[in-house]
């Protein structure tokens, strides 16, 4: 069955266990065109397994992923859903951009170097275009003068802007975003939560799993609540956050505000 | 235990000329045991199950004989296929046989020891398994590679005094001639063992050089 | 490339006491270059300079000599100054004195690998250095040294060949012989390959088990990088 077009990712009914243990139970989400989803949860809910279903890096047992209409990994043939080649899934990963909590820059190439492989590579973009388009977006995220630096010469907050921009390289329908803040110092987590902002602000359809509520909050246009492999709660940001109804999310979000009070400055 | 050391001035010629036949052995070695292992690693890392498997089990199976058993059985085995060869060439088909298995397992180790997250990276951006390898995989494993490399280089250095056994004219094989010319064989090995120092001090300058050139400090960690 | 089984057969004999020789050979070696590599690790880790240079020195240089060449010291030089030995003898001193500077290089990793807190623990709690090493840094440092100390025995067991050259009769020097004697390139060569498989596969294996078990205790990911060495 295909999706109406206003929803660009729809997430069905996907399973995923690791031997015994069941990570994902079945589970199903629409994703709105332009939306930003921020999905939340305790450790081992499942919910970065989730999201590595999205762009297929971790296949999933059972369900199927629809990215802007078409199934991920599959063929749609008379109807019936057949496996696609690595070909294939190597194509639609293109359109998908992901940014990973340990940043995963290519060490070995400086900022500009990272962003436009791909784009040349894969797109077939010329250096020349690829090159604007680069300093275009590292531009965008405020670090045009590092254009030249290595990974190793960068902050992580700088790291991560650069991973940002590398995946926007690619023009994607849709960014992953894997609790890109978690690895970062306090400080440094402002300007990535800033870059991620406009992201979502220019209608960027985003799926972020993350630790960040007050981001979720203010930024999020859905809230999805992940436990123990199951999607419990879900909804906009007022609701979820100040009204939540399911018990384990309430307690959820009491360890994690007064934690988070504990943490403010006084 | 009077050390007589004026016999040097009269054998150095010979030791020199056995010296140059080690230098030879060993560039030679490495120069075709260096491509051979990175087929090998290669070929083992891609996971063709149908070639990784017996690679391995080839891999082992040298790594596991004396090298000194194995020139023995290129040295006496080979011309029973018809090859007619001087021992110098014999000693270095043996040694670029094993050494590739060496240096197959230093190359091996290296690209696994690339951060997976990089690959996953490249994989999230949609680079195919063949751009991954030689654009992502491949540049960050040579850094690591590079002081194992260099050990195993000096293996080969010091594997090639092996090769006297089968009467190839290099430095320790010449050695062991003038021991009984000479009647000094004291002097003889420390002059020889001087040598070999030298040449294991140019492949440590070597290291360095390459470090510098390619190591990882380079991308500013 | 035919094999003559009834010549082989004929010869097991001597092949098997060849073999035998090489187990002793690399026990022996072994047994003693062990406690001398300890020794000298620890000495390179010492303040002390007289005690951390000669270590130093020695294991340096002996690391840069081909192993035959020092073997051609022990056989060689020492009649020279008046000590002869017998080749077995000499055989054990020279492959004994090259494996200890290897071993010391290993045991140093392990040591190092133990870090250097817990002799600043110790001597703040007053433990003597031998107490440190037996009772504190030792425990820690075996499960690290292990699985490079088997790769070691097997580049040891390897190294007995060698003795060959120097007249001892292990498994490679009987081979070469009967090869010698016989004119037949391949059956006694590819006997004694196949015998040295039997024994470094053995010790490959028991690399193995110990990475694996290095890797359960401390919950590190298994790196099984060349179990069979140099």
């Amino acid at each position: 069955m295909i999706p109406p077009g206003d929803v660009m990712v729809r997430i069905e009914k996907i399973a995923k266990s690791y031997g015994a243990l069941q990570v994902l139970k079945g589970v199903s989400l629409d994703v709105p065109r332009g939306a930003a989803v921020a999905i939340i949860g305790p450790s081992g809910s499942g919910k970065t397994t989730l999201l590595r279903t999205v762009n297929h890096l971790e296949p999933p047992d059972g369900g199927v992923v629809w990215v802007d209409g078409a199934p991920l990994g599959h063929e749609l043939a008379d109807g019936r859903l057949r496996r696609g080649g690595e070909r294939l899934l190597r194509r639609q990963r293109a359109d998908i951009g992901m940014v990973f909590q340990q940043f995963n820059l290519f060490p070995h190439f400086t900022a500009l170097q990272n962003i436009i492989e791909a784009p040349m590579a894969v797109r077939g973009l010329t250096r020349a275009a690829a090159t604007e388009r680069a300093m275009a977006l590292l531009d965008q995220v405020g670090l045009a003068d590092k254009a030249q630096s290595f990974p190793g010469q960068l902050s992580g907050g700088q790291q991560q802007r650069v991973a940002i921009a590398r995946a926007l390289a690619m023009q994607p329908k849709v960014m992953l975003f894997d609790e890109v803040t978690s690895a970062l110092d306090p400080e440094l987590v402002d300007e990535v939560l800033g870059t991620m902002r406009g992201l979502a602000q220019s209608g960027m359809t985003m799926l972020v799993v993350t630790h960040e509520m007050d981001f979720a909050r203010d930024v999020a246009d859905l809230v999805v609540f992940m436990d123990q492999g199951e999607i419990v709660e879900q909804g906009p940001p007022g609701e979820v956050l100040r009204a939540p109804r399911h018990p384990r999310l309430q307690s959820f979000l009491r360890r994690v505000l007064r934690r988070r009070d504990d943490e403010a400055p006084e | 235990m009077e050390l007589d050391f004026s016999i040097l001035f009269l054998v150095w010629p010979r030791l020199l000329d056995g010296a140059w036949v080690t230098v030879q052995l060993t560039a030679v070695v490495l120069a075709l045991a260096t491509p051979l292992a990175v087929l090998v690693a290669v070929l083992r890392n891609i996971g063709f199950a149908l070639l990784a498997w017996p690679l391995g089990l080839v891999s082992a199976t040298f790594r596991g004989v004396p090298p000194l058993l194995i020139l023995f059985i290129a040295f006496f085995g080979l011309p029973a296929f018809g090859l007619k060869l001087s021992p110098f060439a014999a000693a270095v088909i043996a040694m670029t046989a094993y050494m590739a298995f060496y240096f197959g397992e230093v190359f091996r180790g290296a690209l696994l020891a690339v951060p997976a997250g990089t690959v996953q990276a490249a994989t999230a951006l949609g680079l195919s398994p063949l751009r991954i390898f030689f654009r992502i995989r491949l540049p960050q494993a040579v850094p690591s590679a590079i002081p194992p490399y260099i050990s195993h280089a000096t293996e080969v250095l010091k594997g090639t005094a092996l090769t006297a056994a089968i009467s190839v004219p290099e430095l320790s094989g010449t050695a062991n001639q003038l021991f009984a010319v000479t009647f000094r064989p004291f002097e003889v090995l420390l002059a020889i063992a001087l040598i070999y120092g030298v040449l294991d001090g140019m492949l440590l300058t070597v290291q360095h050089l390459a470090e510098r050139r390619f190591g990882s400090k380079v991308w500013g960690r | 490339m035919t094999i003559d089984w009834a010549l082989l057969a004929a010869n097991w004999p001597r092949l098997w006491n060849g073999f035998l020789v090489t187990i002793l050979l690399s026990a022996i070696v072994l047994a003693i270059s062990t406690p001398i590599a300890l020794l000298l690790a620890l000495g390179r880790g010492s303040k002390r300079w007289w005690l951390a240079w000669p270590a130093g020195i020695y294991v340096n240089v002996l690391r840069a000599l081909p192993a035959l060449v020092i073997l051609y010291f022990t056989f060689y030089a020492l009649p020279q100054f008046n000590l002869p030995m017998a080749p077995l003898w000499a055989a054990v001193l020279g492959l004994t004195l090259a494996s200890a500077a290897y071993l010391a290089e290993d045991i140093r990793s392990g040591l190092l690998a133990v870090g250097t807190g817990q002799w600043a623990a110790a001597k703040a709690l007053g433990l003597s250095v031998p107490r440190t090493v037996l009772r504190v840094i030792l425990p820690q440092a075996i499960p690290v040294i292990l699985p490079p100390y088997v790769t070691r025995v097997i580049i040891i067991v390897k190294g007995t060949s060698l003795a060959s050259i120097v007249a001892v009769s292990e498994l490679t020097g009987e081979a070469f012989a009967l090869t010698s004697i016989t004119y037949r390139p391949f059956d006694f060569l590819l006997a004694a390959a196949a015998l040295y498989l039997v024994l470094t596969g053995f010790l490959a294996a028991l690399q193995a088990l110990a990475e694996g078990w290095l890797a359960r205790r401390t919950s590190r990911p298994r790196i099984v990088a060349g179990a069979l060495g140099t």
